[in-house]
């Protein structure tokens, strides 16, 4: 089991601590050459310091490799795209 | 749906009553793309036509529409081919005409995207207008979509009446003679957008010189690709100034808002760029979503290390 740590901040650099509910999706892939997302969930939350630790079950990447990472808070209406490395 | 673009395109001439013409391929072209060739020539005899379906035409290629007009020496043919392009196309297309008895031929082949054609096809293919006069009308076409492409292909027996020039929305794209005297091949084609369905308007065109042959032309319009789009995506970096002219953008779009909703991508690309002010627009052929509904885009610049995620409704 892998698992993905972003940390996230505002456009100005503050942490964004203590989301909740925050919906996301993971693709094994690059943009532009996706499948459909091996792993995803609702109820993502982050840290006090804004970090947040996503447990991905059905990726078929290793440590180190990279993958695309969507986030959407939609109480905050935040949106968001990364390309990370599995942990 | 978005306008049908011209991506690129090449002209060529032949002179000293020439066989055929050979077009070089305008660049970029992928699978999906429609080449449109268009020809002009000053023939010099009867009242055959010079281009068809079956032998002179370029390899590959249905004929769209095509004329002559005038009266022998200075018959003026016509045509217009397309292809739905696979990708595989060689580095030159080569049209046969039927005599080698005309003073030359001028030809385009234009590389268009985002379009609903299919080989031979147009959404609307006007009737050839031939006037003897320094201005004149290419009558136009009314079409019955949103977001037509209209071209015009304008032909005279006669370089002597170039340059020409077209009135707005229309705009020439290019004009060619093979030699500035009467005995010889010229044309020119244009085009306008036209966003919401309706009359193209006439193109009026306007020799510089008096004429000494008629001037001929004939309107098409393309219609686009089925499916959705998104356009005029103003890309901004994080302090909200343009990002200016992107390339190499890869890109995936969603018909869902929702992470936690979405599936593969509808559709996807890695070779899209934005205008020089950094606007983008994307076809979105296989989306489902209709006019308002919003999906999510997701698109990264490699070579910039930008990456991002936009909730963006449908046109």
């Amino acid at each position: 089991m892998a698992t993905v740590t972003i940390n996230l901040v505002s456009k100005a650099g503050s942490d964004q601590a203590n989301l909740s509910a925050v919906a996301w999706a993971w693709f094994d892939e690059d943009v532009g050459a996706m499948n459909a997302p091996t792993d995803k969930g609702a109820a993502e939350t982050s840290d006090g310091a804004g970090q947040m630790v996503i447990t991905l079950t059905g990726t078929a990447l290793t440590s180190g490799q990279t993958g695309t990472l969507v986030l959407y808070d939609s109480t905050g209406g935040k949106l968001g795209a990364y390309r990370i490395p599995v942990d | 749906m978005a306008v049908p673009v011209i991506e690129s395109w090449q002209s060529a001439q032949a002179t000293s009553f020439p066989s055929s013409i050979t077009i070089t391929k305008p660049s970029g072209v992928v699978a999906g793309d429609l080449l449109l060739i268009c020809l002009s020539d000053d023939y010099n005899a009867d009242g055959l036509f010079q281009y068809d379906d079956s032998t002179n035409k370029p390899s590959g290629f249905s004929l769209v529409t095509r004329w002559n007009a005038g009266t022998a020496p200075d018959q003026t043919n016509g045509a217009i081919f397309s292809k739905v392009a696979d990708g595989g196309e060689g580095s030159t297309f080569n049209v046969p005409c039927r005599s080698t008895n005309h003073y030359g031929i001028v030809g385009w082949c234009l590389r268009i995207s985002g379009h609903g054609e299919t080989a031979g096809s147009a959404h609307k293919i006007g009737t050839y207008s031939s006037v003897s006069s320094t201005a004149f009308n290419i009558t136009g076409v009314t079409t019955t979509v949103d977001d037509c492409l209209c071209l015009y292909l304008h032909a005279t027996a006669g370089g002597d009446q170039a340059p020409y020039s077209v009135a707005g929305p229309w705009t020439e794209l290019d004009e060619q003679s093979t030699t500035a005297t009467a005995s010889s091949a010229s044309g020119s084609i244009g085009s306008r957008s036209l966003a919401t369905a309706g009359a193209s308007g006439n193109a009026a065109i306007t020799s510089t010189s008096a004429p000494t042959n008629y001037n001929n032309g004939i309107q098409i319009a393309l219609q686009p690709a089925s499916g959705a789009a998104v356009t005029g995506v103003n890309l901004v970096d994080i302090t909200g100034a343009a990002h200016g002219a992107l390339s190499s953008l890869k890109w995936s779009w969603f018909d869902t808002q929702d992470p936690n909703s979405m599936v593969a991508p509808t559709d996807q690309g890695a070779a899209e760029v934005t205008t020089a002010g950094g606007v983008l627009d994307l076809d979105l052929p296989n989306s489902t979503l209709t006019s308002g509904q919003t999906g999510t885009l997701v698109l990264r610049d490699a070579a910039n290390n930008y990456i991002g995620a936009y909730h963006l409704q449908v046109d």
